[in-house]
């Protein structure tokens, strides 16, 4: 569920996310290794590593959503 | 030199403006208004048809920024390809990461230091761009270069916890059993986004009926950035108000509303434990007052997930003359970190605290997650005793020929090993270090994946009482009563401590801080400590903390987190005591005395 | 922060010439001072460290319980010294709750007298306002909480000093040295509307400073009382405060009464009328209520600080009733 608290082994760790992407548990892993980022938090707050801020290079807002998919310019392929 | 031209465009600092159609776009690529979260389950519309009682209503909460006393900043210097940064860090290993990214470095060529950290409270993770623009000044300069921060700065551009507005409808039955919750909310998170509040009615009260919509709204502001239990305050406040609202059309007491519809067996221990303590029974039944001064008492709910994750390792290291180390990449927030890890290994080696030092906040040091979401305490303490563990195992190998006993035979306390069965027969820990081959003898030890345990989440509840001066409208808070469960709780001292600050800071929540923006510039008139209102000495309530230890069994410590879970329903139960006391709620944060002269028609 | 110099005049006539120069502040305490240089709103390239001048720290009282203050004086020293304690407990009290123990053991009485308003379109420094050669007001069409209820237009900054309000209700007088003498005004005088000039809040000129603060003995049976309402209990500016002074004659009639107001108008506000109100009666609470409300008459609030007005009533309605000896039930 979206706004439970913080249950990390509850989490679904998506894919796909630009490697420039961070939010606060962008910072923490997931039981399989990939960062957790979760689309459906309301309340996570991203920014854009290239930035700092929460837009990327091309003025658009970061996000789970906008910035998973290489549909944008910037986006950058994590390893 | 640099010539910037500036040129004025349209701009909106107030969520209301910014949900108008006609609103200048905060991005061009995109509406102010936000698509919806939404959680529902069961059936809303049903569940009000079978209401005795309902309450329709709407409630703000302003932008409260963090004002963590040491502002974001890091001094940065390079050796050749290499970056050491001394920074204010929630998370040294993120911000390593973040530069190695930045400047195209292997991560081993970056060490980040974070001795002691004054705050952050969410804040700080990650290389932010004081920290890029620190190591690349410093590259440019071929020197050190310190970047702080000044407190206008820190106000403006390093996060906030955003603005909401929650149209809350909610409808309970005769008994008070909830039917059904519904919350319409719009948070402003300026440039940025996670306004979200819904998360404290989903989870604080039994309600089969709920639908809640949360919707981010762009202004121009400056970002929101995660802000102890994002979220949680801001609907906590709405939501416990609410719950009064309709205990008081149904006639029951507030406290009694809320043990109705409490799922959880911990909290219903805590209500008990809470309102003997506060004497609720008394004071909410026989409000008194004095002259123009009224009293009221208030109650909520806190929630929280404290339970740890897997990543951090700690190293425990015993050295010939008798010093023991524990090393652990992680850093203290302020919560005592640093004094409960090394209690931890202590205990588990049976050495005096004095004898072993714990070093945190080095990159060199073994891996170790951010500070946030109320995890280092369960996270790291599960390490550092399974360290502790492996080299208290070493430490009897090397004791069992010395004392001609099989190491399984040997126990440690008070600096002393001895044979189990013949106590007479032991070495002190000091003259067993002497053995040590080498210099030193370490041990790794690692959080292993949480063993499941008694609940994933941890239940707490506020008392609060106030006083309401009703020819001033001026709010003072008398006194708290807390009562938490943080598992097993390592140091009384620093645990206390963490529930005098979620207190306070919910002080400052629920009556003075409001980061102001002037609508005629869009700049924020009140970026100091001075005009923005932070609770001083004599604004501060007595506080009384109560620990439930749930012997919850998730890890090799049983300890949960809690800065959080203390944070969350302070705010709250102030708003639910200033409503007790002038016997109208105030609907809006902060409770400031215009707002307390209107709810009671004085202006 | 711009690069300074501090300097220490020999005397007082090399000070007030010192102070005559562009580009030149006097320093007492610092309090202010400091804040003004940090938001860059002063950048003097000289510090005129008053400290330097011997016997300007003094609390003189005479006999009969007049005072002769010196500038230098520390708000702390003010509060505890027990012949302002005997005489002017409202002067005393006044400091007493000013800031912090901290800022009290800095803070002087010249410095309170002369420090710079706290509107916050005045200390921001990305906006250029009325005070600081603007051409408007922000706080008019903006977030004016805390600005004038009172004697406000074209600038709707308050007053900050604590002490000012008690000062004029004791009648007191300040003496101001500079490069052309010495002249002595009352405290009252000493600040000025902002009809008259915005950019300032008192009549010193270039090179004036404020070297005693004359208080003279409160008039027979006098009682006096200082209230301030602020948000925060601590650290806080007021939003309002009220000062009374009340003699009585032998019939316990009010024959003497001064009721001055604080953080409600940008100079310490007197409000005649109420005193009017007391005058030949007897003090009770319905009286008390009635000048309160004399106080408030004319208050033209803003958009946003409409409440100030009960706040102020209240603060003048009890410190009537505490000068009075009467129970106001806050205590």
């Amino acid at each position: 569920m979206a706004n439970e608290p913080v249950n990390l082994s509850a989490r679904e760790s998506g894919a796909g996310f630009c490697a420039m992407l961070r939010t606060k548990f962008s910072y923490f892993r997931a039981p399989g290794g990939a960062r957790l980022i979760d689309p459906a938090s309301a309340t996570a707050c991203y920014t854009c590593m290239r930035t700092q801020r929460p837009f990327g290079p091309d003025d658009r807002p970061a996000g789970a959503d906008s910035c998973r998919g290489a549909d944008r310019a910037c986006f950058v392929t994590e390893d | 030199m640099i010539k910037v031209d500036y040129a004025p465009m349209p701009f909106v600092v107030a969520m209301e403006d910014a949900m108008r159609p006609d609103a200048p776009a905060v991005f061009e690529s995109g509406a102010n208004v936000g698509s919806p979260h939404v959680n529902e389950t069961g059936n809303v519309a049903a569940g009000f048809e079978s209401a005795e009682a309902s309450v329709d209503a709407v409630y703000t909460t302003p932008v409260q920024t963090h004002v963590s006393l040491e502002t974001h900043g890091a001094v940065a210097s390079w050796n050749g390809d290499e970056l050491t940064v001394w920074c204010s860090t929630q998370g040294i290993f993120g911000v390593r990461d973040d530069l190695a990214v930045h400047f195209s470095l292997p991560p081993e060529n970056v060490r980040v230091i974070t001795a002691y950290l004054g705050g952050g409270f969410g804040s700080k993770f990650g290389a932010g761009h004081e920290v890029i623009i620190a190591a690349e000044l410093a590259r440019m300069a071929r020197a050190p270069v310190k970047l702080m921060l000044s407190r206008a700065e820190e106000h403006v551009a390093t996060g906030n916890r955003p603005s909401s507005r929650q149209h809350v409808r909610i409808g309970a039955a005769r008994d008070g059993a909830l039917t059904a919750i519904e919350l319409e909310q719009h948070g402003s998170g300026g440039i940025g986004g996670g306004s979200g509040s819904a998360a404290p009615y989903l989870a604080l009260y039994r309600c089969a009926n709920f639908r809640t919509r949360e919707r981010n709204v762009y202004i121009n502001a400056g970002p929101a950035s995660p802000m102890r239990a994002p979220g949680w305050p801001q609907g906590c406040f709405a939501l416990e108000l609410a719950i009064d609202e309709l205990a008081r059309k149904l006639n029951l007491d507030r406290l009694e509303m809320r043990r109705r519809n409490n799922p959880s067996p911990v909290r219903a221990l805590e209500f008990d434990l809470g309102a003997r303590a506060f004497g609720w029974d008394e004071r909410s039944r026989t409000p008194k007052s004095r002259g123009p001064i009224r009293r009221g008492v208030g109650v909520a709910s806190a929630a929280w997930h404290g339970i740890g994750a897997s990543g951090p390792q700690a190293q425990c290291v015993a050295y010939r003359d008798g010093r023991v180390a524990v090393r652990i990449g992680t850093q203290d927030v302020g919560t005592g970190t640093r004094t409960i890890i090394a209690m931890v290994a202590a205990e588990e080696l049976g050495l005096p605290l004095r004898s072993v030092t714990a070093e945190i906040g080095d990159t060199r040091y073994l891996f170790s997650l951010p500070s946030g979401g109320s995890m280092t305490a369960p996270s790291t303490t599960p390490a550092v005793r399974q360290a502790a563990a492996h080299l208290k195992g070493k430490l009897m190998r090397l004791a069992a020929p010395a004392l001609g006993a099989s190491p399984e035979d040997l126990v440690i306390s008070d600096g002393v090993v001895r044979v189990r069965a013949e106590p007479n027969r032991a070495i002190k820990f000091a003259d067993l270090c002497r053995r040590i081959p080498g210099d030193s003898l370490a041990a790794d030890g690692e959080h292993v994946p949480n063993y499941g345990g008694y609940s994933m989440t941890q239940a707490g509840c506020q008392f609060a009482g106030v006083e309401v001066d009703i020819e001033t409208g001026i709010v003072r808070v008398t006194d708290f009563v807390a009562v938490h469960d943080a598992g097993v709780i390592v140091d009384p001292l620093t645990a206390r401590s963490q529930v005098n600050g979620g207190i306070i800071m919910g002080v400052g929540f629920a009556l003075f801080e409001d980061r102001r923006l002037d609508p005629q510039t869009g700049l924020m008139v009140n970026p100091t400590m001075d005009d923005y209102k932070l609770p001083g000495v004599f604004d501060t309530p007595e506080i009384r903390a109560y620990f439930v230890e749930v012997a919850n069994g998730i890890t090799n410590t049983g300890v949960l987190g809690m800065g959080e879970a203390v944070h969350v329903a302070a705010t709250a139960a102030i708003g639910c005591a200033v409503a007790d006391a002038i016997g109208a709620p105030v609907r809006d944060l902060p409770l400031t005395p215009d707002r307390v002269l209107a709810a009671i028609g004085a202006v | 922060m711009k690069q300074f110099a501090v300097v220490a005049p020999a005397d007082l006539a090399s000070a007030a010439r010192m102070l005559a120069e562009p580009n030149r502040s006097a320093l007492a305490g610092g309090v202010d001072l400091l804040d003004l240089l940090k938001l860059e709103l002063a950048a003097p390239a000289e510090l005129v460290n008053l400290k330097a001048l011997g016997g300007l720290d003094r609390i003189e009282s005479a006999p009969g319980g007049a005072l002769r203050i010196g500038p230098l004086v520390t708000l702390n020293q003010l509060a505890a010294s027990p012949a302002v304690r005997e005489r002017h407990p409202a002067l005393a009290d006044s400091a007493a709750q000013a800031a912090t123990p901290q800022v009290r053991n800095l803070a002087t009485v010249g410095g309170n007298l002369a420090q710079r308003p706290r509107c916050w379109y005045f200390r921001n420094p990305d906006i250029v306002c009325l005070k600081k050669g603007g051409t408007k007001c922000y706080a008019v069409a903006g977030l004016n909480r805390y600005h004038a209820i009172l004697g406000g237009g074209p600038s709707f900054i308050v007053h900050p000093s604590n002490l000012a309000p008690a000062l004029v209700a004791y009648d007191a007088a300040v003496t101001l040295h500079g490069p052309e003498g010495a002249r002595k005004i009352a405290v009252g005088d000493f600040f000025t509307l902002p009809k008259i000039d915005p950019r300032r809040e008192n009549v010193l000129k270039p090179g004036e400073i404020i070297t005693a603060i004359e208080v003279p003995a409160p008039p027979a049976r006098a009682r006096s009382a200082y209230l301030e309402a602020r948000e925060k209990q601590s650290f806080d500016w007021p939003l309002a405060s009220a000062v009374t002074v009340i003699g009585l004659n032998r019939a316990d009639e009010v024959a003497y009464a001064r009721i001055v107001m604080g953080a409600v108008a940008p100079i310490p506000w007197r409000a005649p009328s109420a005193e009017k109100v007391l005058l030949g009666a007897k003090l009770d609470r319905a009286l008390a209520d009635r000048a309160a409300q004399a106080a408030l008459a004319g208050a033209a609030p803003l958009a946003h600080n409409a409440y100030k007005i009960p706040i102020a009533r209240a603060m003048v309605r009890r410190a009537i009733l505490r000068a009075g000896g009467i129970p106001d039930e806050t205590a």
